[in-house]
């Protein structure tokens, strides 16, 4: 019996230590990696490498239908880092891009924050597509005490909110917001003469945030015009067709969508069939309002079935300014991966870039200095020269809307007919609590490009 | 609402519902030989679209693709069959159910392999629209629905005019007698495994020229498949049919006149049939 | 006793986590027991019960909502809003248990799933209430990450207790009856349908339980926690580390949550990895990682 007792008592003994053991291994292998301060062989010009590494965390998403949006993403970080660490890197330090997956979650998305903060050690996380995932982001940036570069996902109320009310500093969106989608794109309806609109949005932040600021303006600009359906269509809808028929049954004779992704090429193809497209045509082209209709993967999927004269945008359309760096830019990135860049990827290109830039002028990771660093600074970038506003942390930059053309000397549709603003002209200001008065601007507006 | 927009919504319903019913009737068709409710029939509707895409980059021809492709998928069904599904009969249904999907994460998985995650198209198919009383009905609409008739009265010269028909007849309707009868269940088995899985890829193939082929269309379709084989009675053809174009349209009208409740409308039908009739409509106690 | 020295393993391992300072693991861990609490109480429908629900998505996102509307929405504390996240996932489990008990498996997996869709149609649609698509966010969560680790770790020993004590009361053995020979239990007297009850509620209340965990430490609530996928994922776990053993559904939800993280490292492709491994647990290993144990032990 004793024998018995003591071999029980053993088994357990044996077990915890087992458990013990096990536990301190797994916590050994995964502390926390130390930051190292390597005396280099030659130092640059600037002073002193700050790490072996400098590694950024690359949140987009990867898996899924819109699954295109992460490679067009990577494809304009993994450029940049490429071209940064040819050139000697950050200061000397190497350049890594760590990519992870959002999925189009928010809950993945924080996770991978975490992730890529604690066990990776990422120094600044670049990314985001989606709204709806970008704002439960923001709120654990202050958490992991680093900062965010959002690339992509464009809803107001991150920088109007997240940033300038709730006080959230560590993050910074250099793309612009819905602004475009909503704002800029009521600027081109007032110029077209459909008077009845309706909508096909994605049913959820971005819709909502585009359509509201679309009519809000558009009702100032253009006081005769109604909107007479909505239609909204839960991300990842394959049949339009019902929504299109329920719109459709209002007659309306201008569309304002910002469908995008899969989605869009379903609903784009379906509205055809449908004869949506015929029943806002007008004298000089459609009164179509698309504004990420620009973006690589839509051109290079819909191609000839995106109707000609519709009128589309983007966050970066490769073809404006025509700067040399841009062209460079342009060259290097299809050169390099085959493809014209996305604005995700001229974003994400931007972004390291800019990274590689508060470093140099900084010389440290402090995250205060950095943040100093670029409130209320010009950056030269393909896009143009953006202005990073000091209150929300928002790249000012203009983008232009134009209307889609199939050039046979493309491989893909080019846009004509160039119309913008500039952009602090149809960028909300802060406080943020009234839209600035429209029909001043509007007299002077849209000059062609 | 004018009576002219609300019959050609209905219309739409019905093409959309005979997609489903395409569909569903290959699932009855599994559930009522095997016995056993087949999660991968969704894999398989999504493989057809894409060895329709995939044989259409090769030809150039539609028809062709999309029949290839669902003889295709009739073999992966045959194949699946003899290799997996088999071994599950008899076993409790939940693990019948994981079993199926567990197969569904790798045909899923299989598929972004092989084609990407991206979803991918084909040149439009179906072009152009009806003008019904100002109104326009896509022409697609049409063909679905000629399709799903013709699947209709294919399946039921099959069941009832073909020796094979009456055995599966016999085994769906009254198990205990057809086997002690002398049928090669086996044989059936596979048979009404490969003609199921054809419906599926079939049903794939012709929803690929008004969308895409995506690796997550399989999880769409297989949750409006079950629900239509569950509410319409679980083994019966005739209530496939029936249910799938009720289902269809009501989404359809329903997005006419209730658009917020929706996506919701396919699951209060079905709670509503399970409750007030759980054999559903045209099956037995 | 085998089962009791597995649990002090992992007890003792999981005091230690706090320790390594590695916060993303803290976060990890704490996330998993929140799921083995959720495949527990689950396992209490499915493995004792023998019946398979679907609509365990709709237990817990009820009461993370709820708590998130509560609490971000209409400003009230947080344990007012984890209290009523419970209660009202009990009530749903009630009335779905009312409504779905009287049917036999497939039928009843079909009416927990429209029931657990149709709240997820709601949320997804009610963008006023539930900020649709894009969930709540912004839930507070009160105390740093290592004392919330400890707290879920003590809420959810305790919760697996009371679990422990319900299924081998008697209220337990007589499920265990209804699962093995349903006509036979009702012969001798016993109404299988109130049997079948208390369990979906005591399975939802605790369902509820790590909802409102859930909630607190993502401290954001979105649809996907109420789509049949989010009831399909206790399903896969609690067969992977086995049905018909107590702390099955929990070694299975570790290996599961684990497995995933580890292997969306290397491949991006970790479904096919987890469908296999679904595959051969049907066929190969039916009493799951807990079977394996178990025969193992008993054929020494």
């Amino acid at each position: 019996m004793a024998g018995m007792a003591r071999r029980e008592f053993l088994k357990y003994v044996a077990a915890l230590g087992a458990g013990l053991l096990i536990g301190g291994g797994i916590g050994y292998a995964l502390r926390k990696p130390e930051v190292q301060i390597i005396k280099e062989e030659k130092p640059t010009e600037v002073g002193e490498k700050l790490k072996e590494k400098i590694k950024i965390g690359h949140i987009a998403i990867f898996s899924g239908p819109l699954s295109t949006y992460g490679e067009l993403q990577r494809r304009g970080s993994l450029l940049a880092a490429e071209e940064i660490n040819k050139a000697g890197g950050i200061m000397g330090s190497k350049v890594e891009i760590v990519y992870r997956d959002s999925a189009g979650k928010p809950d993945e998305a924080v996770k991978q924050v975490r992730s890529l903060v604690e066990r990776e050690g990422c120094d600044f996380i670049i990314g985001i597509d989606s709204s709806g995932v970008v704002l439960a982001v923001a709120e654990v940036m202050p958490e992991v005490n680093k900062l965010l570069f959002v690339t992509h996902a464009a809803t107001h109320r991150l920088t109007e909110e997240s940033i300038y009310k709730k006080g959230i500093k560590e993050v910074f969106r250099i793309t612009v917001p819905v602004y475009q989608d909503g704002t800029l794109a009521a600027f081109i309806a007032a110029q077209l003469p459909a008077t009845r609109w309706a909508c096909v949005h994605p049913d959820y932040e971005y819709g909502y945030s585009s359509w509201e600021l679309f009519q809000k303006t558009l009702s100032k600009l253009r006081p005769d015009v109604e909107f007479v359906a909505e239609a909204w269509a839960r991300v990842g809808t394959t049949d339009f067709t019902p929504l299109i028929s329920s719109i459709m049954e209002k007659k309306p004779n201008g569309v304002h969508t910002v469908e995008w992704g899969v989605d869009l090429f379903t609903f784009v193809r379906q509205a055809r069939e449908s004869g949506l497209f015929n029943a806002v045509k007008y004298g000089g082209g459609y009164a179509w309002i698309n504004p990420m209709g620009y973006s690589i993967d839509a051109m290079e999927t819909l191609a000839t079935e995106y109707p000609e004269g519709c009128w589309v945008s983007g966050r970066y359309v490769w073809m404006y300014p025509d700067t040399e760096l841009n062209r460079k830019f342009v060259k290097a990135h299809i050169e390099r991966w085959g493809h014209y860049p996305a604005y995700s990827g001229e974003a994400s290109y931007t972004a390291v870039y800019l990274i590689k830039k508060i470093i140099e002028i900084t010389k440290s990771l402090d995250i205060d200095e950095h943040i100093k660093t670029l409130e209320n600074a010009a950056v030269y970038s393909p896009a143009g020269v953006r202005f990073i506003r000091k209150e929300d942390h928002q790249a000012v930059y203009e983008v232009p809307y134009g209307q889609i053309k199939h050039d046979p000397k493309y491989p893909i549709p080019v846009l004509t007919n160039l119309k913008t603003l500039p952009a602090q002209e149809y960028y909300r200001h802060p406080p943020f609590e009234e839209m600035p008065p429209y029909k001043d601007l509007y007299e002077k507006v849209l000059q062609k490009v | 609402m004018e009576t002219a927009a609300i019959a050609v919504q209905a219309m739409l319903g019905m093409s959309m519902g005979m997609l489903y019913w395409i569909v569903s009737s290959g699932l009855t068709f599994t559930f009522g030989v095997t016995r056993v409710l087949n999660f991968a029939h969704g894999a398989f509707y999504m493989f057809g679209a894409y060895f329709t895409l995939s044989i259409f980059e090769l030809t150039q021809n539609y028809i062709v693709s999309l029949l290839t492709a669902a003889a295709i998928v009739a073999l992966i069904g045959a194949v699946s069959e003899r290799v997996l599904i088999s071994r599950i009969y008899g076993l409790p249904v939940p693990f019948q159910l994981v079993l199926t999907f567990g197969l569904v994460l790798i045909f899923d998985d299989l598929v972004r392999i092989f084609w990407g995650t991206v979803p991918k198209m084909i040149p439009p198919q179906f072009v152009g629209s009806f003008n019904i009383f100002g109104r326009s009905l896509p022409i697609f609409a049409l063909y679905f629905i000629i399709t799903g008739i013709v699947i209709a009265l294919v399946i039921y010269l099959l069941l009832s005019k073909t020796d094979w028909g009456m055995e599966i007849r016999a085994l769906t309707t009254d198990r205990e007698t057809a086997m002690s009868s002398g049928l090669n269940p086996s044989f059936l088995y596979v048979t009404s495994f490969m003609f199921g899985s054809f419906l599926a890829g079939l049903g794939g193939g012709l929803y690929l020229p008004i969308s895409s082929a995506s690796p997550a269309m399989g999880e769409h379709i297989i949750i409006y498949a079950f629900i239509v084989t569950v509410i319409g009675g679980l083994g019966s053809i005739k209530g496939a049919f029936i249910s799938a174009l009720i289902i269809g349209m009501v989404e359809s009208l329903g997005a006419f006149f209730i658009p917020w409740m929706t996506i919701a409308l396919p699951y209060i039908a079905l709670a509503f049939v399970l409750i007030l009739r759980p054999e559903g409509i045209f099956g037995e106690k | 006793m085998r089962s009791n020295i597995v649990l002090l393993v992992i007890v003792a391992l999981s005091l230690f986590i706090p320790f390594t300072g590695n916060d993303y693991l803290i976060y990890l861990s704490t996330k998993i027991w929140i799921l083995v609490l959720y495949a527990i109480a689950f396992n209490i429908v499915f493995g004792y019960s023998g019946l398979l629900s679907f609509g365990h998505a709709l237990f817990f996102s009820a009461s993370a909502y709820t708590l998130a509307i509560l609490v971000v929405k209409t400003g009230n504390p947080l344990a007012v809003g984890f209290v009523a996240g419970v209660a009202v996932a009990a009530v749903f489990s009630a009335g779905v248990g009312f409504l779905s008990l009287r049917h036999k498996e497939i039928h009843f997996a079909m009416i927990t799933l429209a029931f657990s869709m149709m709240f997820w149609g709601i949320v997804m649609k009610w963008r006023d209430v539930t900020g649709g698509e894009d969930g709540i966010v912004g839930i507070p969560r009160v105390m740093p990450v290592i004392w919330f680790y400890y707290f879920t770790f003590a809420v959810v020993l305790i919760c697996a207790y009371l679990i422990y004590r319900f299924v081998k009361s008697d209220i337990g053995l007589v499920l265990e009856g209804i699962r093995e020979n349903e006509t036979r239990v009702r012969f001798s007297g016993h109404s299988t349908l109130k049997y079948r009850l208390y369990a979906m509620i005591v399975s939802g209340t605790f369902t509820g339980v790590s909802g409102g965990l859930w909630a607190m430490l993502d401290r954001t609530v979105t649809p996907s926690i109420s789509h049949w996928s989010f009831s399909a994922m206790p399903v896969i776990a609690t067969l992977i580390g086995g049905p018909q053993n107590f702390i099955g559904p929990a070694v299975g939800t570790v290996i599961y949550v684990i497995a995933q993280d580890v292997i969306t490292r290397y491949t991006l492709y970790w479904q096919f990895i987890l469908g296999m491994v679904v595959v051969a647990v049907v066929l190969f290993f039916r009493g799951g990682v807990m079977g394996v144990v178990e025969k193992m032990i008993r054929g020494r």
